[in-house]
């Protein structure tokens, strides 16, 4: 009920600052870890991510909470081929998390009050401007752009990584002093979390991630993103470079038809035809399969479970669809079998039309980068007399012909290379040759805000006890 | 705050969607993988020579490596060859003869040498082994005329296949990229025979007979008659892993009366070949009276077998509708 002393506003503002708000949303917020986490044993870390975290609206499904051999489906179907996940809505981790955030902003607006006046008051908020400033130049990284390890020692690194957010945290803690007195500490370890929220926000919304898998001898420009698939059919007539039409792993989940400019056929996909994780199996006789032409004639594709998060293996979902493709007037050029599998063992498949060859695939999702890495050599070491690993290292080529870069970097264990953005870890190797590497690669340009946000958590605490422990000293010492 | 609020929440939606817009671009062309290989029978033995690498950096020394295959030459049952000044010829191990290497033309580069007894398992078997490897499908024995040419200007036949492809031959993004597969489920009791022989799919010749009720221990019995006699085909899967591939050897050179051998020889009596997706070995042991010629698809958990026994001439006769058959055995979850 409003009061009838407080406007709307007012009564909204309240109701968003509220104790009751903070307590609410955490305990929203432990159930969604629980249920995301109890979802993980059938789904992915990632799909389990968007389904649950970086979503405004969650559908908790009942099955998480029920033992497997009770067999409790995933999704129901109304009619026809329409299905609803079988669960509950939920507000998401975007949406928890944004209402958290304004639950913290709003009531710390309310509570805390400018303690200083005056000359203080400047003194405050220009140390406050050169705290921010520090800040941002520290989360933007200024101090490690395109270097390769200035600091070897890896703990070191991080150590100097926690000191320049930790300079920064001093910085604003005296400005907090200035300007909030007893209450500095309070006001910047909040600062601190609400860098975390906005960290994490920003991660989901922009990093991207990746991986590159480079042989030796191999020079490679492009990652490609495990967790989607993408269908790309390739026009290699000209013999200098290949024109490449790229359909996104959401549009072949959905049933409909994709006209491409510049592709001489349309493209049908069926969401029933898209298989998340599909294995192939030859067809036998008497087997039954929608394709009509290419690969599929021989071989088809049979859902699996997707990858479960709790598997420790590493393995990822190899996705595999069926496509028709259409002709100009309709001209029926057949149904295809497309297949991350497939392209791996058999490549790419063939389409002829309008006069031109088109390879078509589905493959990970590919990004090019602006530069490449030739990997000369993989090193695998091992303790002597023992199969225990000692250290990854892929001694590579960096090559960037549009800033005139070409120098000879060793990637290994915890020791990666961080170029234009972004950051390339030694991650895995092809373990039957060993003359392979992996190399995951991150583009997260706010990677050091994490650090920052704890150094500032830290020392808003230290220094709140501080405030406290000398107010204590100075009553006791007062006569 | 309300508006820092705003901010914060179409900061938020601006993201939301994943990114689904259909691109186009120019990119580099992927890598095309080629391999050049030479097969050269001699004395009984078969050699097999293989470079594989990406076409840009074999290209340029394809006309080395011709040169190279060119000074192969049979000297008393014997393959001998010349290295080419600036190549490094490195002893060979358990799998190799020898070891190539390029020098200063590519460092990396390594051409392998590998025999076998026999003719390590056909032409063709091996040829299409290789076009597996390249991601190229299988080719007939129509076509081992246009992919396997007679090397001219050497002192022996040397028959040499020079093939382009989209995989990198052996290990590749398989390897790397750990394919899902769920766990098998908990079985309350052993699987029955029809289950077990419902995971198979195969041609059979048509002029082979099936036992439907094979023997204990076999999963499909086929038997043969010809003018030379009677053949019998099992195929059988043993677990854990149904001893080493030596042991099979000599246990199958002892059924048709032959000495065992020792592990030196052992390495020349199997050839490599793809059986149901995984790699296999090829053995053939033909006696004076009977013969076996076998593949065996070795693995700690799991191995599985495909036999022929009879009398030699059967078996000689049989062995284009066995290593036909082998070809086409596959089994659900598994791809060659």
């Amino acid at each position: 009920m409003i009061s009838p002393q407080k406007s709307p506003l007012a009564w909204v503002l309240g109701a968003f600052g509220s104790l009751w708000l903070t307590v609410v949303l955490l305990g929203m917020s432990i159930f969604l870890v629980f249920a995301g986490t109890l979802a993980q044993v059938d789904k992915g870390i990632w799909s389990v991510m968007e389904q649950y975290f970086r979503c405004w609206l969650a559908v908790v499904e009942f099955r998480v909470f029920c033992p497997a051999d009770w067999h409790v489906p995933s999704t129901i179907q109304l009619w026809n081929d329409y299905k609803v996940s079988f669960g509950f809505p939920f507000p998401g981790g975007r949406l928890l998390g944004a209402l958290l955030l304004a639950n913290l902003l709003i009531s710390h607006a309310g509570r805390i009050k400018v303690q200083a006046r005056g000359p203080r008051l400047l003194l405050g908020l220009a140390t406050l401007a050169v705290g921010l400033t520090a800040t941002w130049i520290v989360i933007s990284h200024v101090f490690d752009l395109d270097s390769t390890q200035k600091v070897s020692n890896p703990s070191l690194r991080v150590t100097s990584q926690l000191l320049y957010g930790g300079g920064s945290g001093a910085i604003l803690f005296i400005a907090c002093w200035l300007l909030f007195r007893r209450k500095a500490g309070i006001v910047l370890l909040h600062t601190g979390v609400v860098i975390l929220m906005l960290s994490e926000l920003t991660t989901s919304l922009l990093a991207k991630e990746g991986q590159m898998s480079i042989f030796e001898g191999q020079k490679v420009n492009y990652v490609e993103d495990t967790r989607s698939a993408e269908l790309a059919i390739i026009d290699g007539s000209d013999p200098a470079t290949d024109e490449v039409f790229v359909i996104p792993e959401g549009r072949l989940l959905r049933t409909g038809t994709i006209h491409v400019d510049g592709l001489p056929f349309e493209i049908h996909t069926d969401s029933g035809m898209f298989m998340k994780n599909g294995s192939l199996e030859a067809l036998r006789p008497g087997d039954s399969t929608p394709a009509t032409q290419g690969a599929g004639l021989r071989w088809k594709a049979v859902d699996r479970p997707e990858s479960s998060g709790v598997d420790t293996s590493g393995r990822v979902d190899l996705p595999s669809a069926y496509v028709k493709l259409t002709g100009p007037g309709g001209a029926d050029l057949g149904t295809w079998l497309v297949g991350i599998l497939l392209t791996m063992e058999k490549g790419p498949q063939i389409v002829h039309a309008n006069g031109k060859d088109y390879r078509l695939l589905l493959r990970f999702a590919r990004t090019y980068k602006p530069y490449s890495l030739y990997l000369y050599s993989f090193r695998f070491d091992r303790y002597a007399g023992t199969d225990t690993p000692k250290d990854y290292s892929s001694f590579v080529k960096l090559d960037d012909r549009e800033r005139d870069v070409t120098r000879d970097v060793r990637i290994w264990m915890n020791n990666p290379l961080r170029y234009r953005g972004d950051t390339l870890y030694q991650s895995s190797f092809d373990a039957a040759t060993e003359k392979g590497t992996v190399l995951q690669v991150v583009e997260n340009r706010g990677w050091m805000a994490p650090y920052v946000g704890c150094m500032i958590v830290a020392i808003g605490l230290l220094g709140q006890f501080q405030l406290h422990l000398m107010e204590f000293l100075r009553k006791r010492m007062s006569p | 705050m309300r508006s820092l609020l705003l901010s914060l929440l179409l900061l938020a939606s601006a993201g939301c969607g994943r990114q689904e817009e259909v691109r186009h671009y120019r990119a580099p062309k992927d890598p095309v993988w080629r391999m050049l290989g030479a097969v050269v029978p001699v004395g009984g033995a078969t050699w097999f020579f293989k470079v594989p690498a990406p076409a840009d950096r074999l290209d340029p020394v394809r006309d080395e490596v011709l040169s190279f295959f060119r000074t192969m030459r049979a000297e008393a049952g014997q393959l001998r060859w010349t290295v080419p000044a600036g190549w490094i010829e490195e002893k060979g191990n358990a799998q190799r003869e020898a070891t190539l290497k390029f020098g200063d033309l590519d460092p990396k580069l390594e051409l392998s040498v590998v025999r076998f007894q026999g003719d390590g398992g056909g032409m063709l078997a091996n040829l299409n082994r290789w076009r597996g490897q390249l991601g190229l499908d299988p080719v007939g024995e129509a076509d081992l005329a246009e992919q396997a040419k007679k090397l001219e200007g050497a002192a022996t036949d040397v028959w040499v296949v020079d093939l382009r492809g989209p995989n990198r031959p052996g290990a590749g993004p398989k390897a790397m990229a750990k394919p899902a597969e769920p766990e098998p489920p908990a079985r309350t009791h052993p699987p029955s025979l029809d289950d077990v022989r419902g995971m198979f799919s195969f041609e059979r010749p048509p002029s082979w007979k099936e036992n439907p009720q094979p023997s204990q221990g076999r999963i499909f019995e086929f038997s043969v008659d010809d003018a030379g006699g009677s053949a019998l085909i099992t195929l059988s899967a043993l677990p854990n892993g149904g001893g080493t591939l030596a042991d099979n050897i000599n246990r199958w050179r002892q059924q048709v009366g032959l000495d065992s051998l020792n592990p030196s020889e052992l390495v020349k009596a199997a050839a490599p070949i793809t059986f149901i997706g995984s790699d296999a070995w090829l053995v053939e042991a033909i006696g004076k009276d009977s013969a076996i010629l076998a593949v065996a698809a070795l693995n700690p958990q799991f191995s599985i077998f495909l036999k022929m026994i009879g009398p030699p001439a059967t078996v000689q006769a049989q062995r284009g509708a066995f290593m036909r058959i082998a070809q086409t055995f596959q089994m659900k979850g598994h791809h060659d």
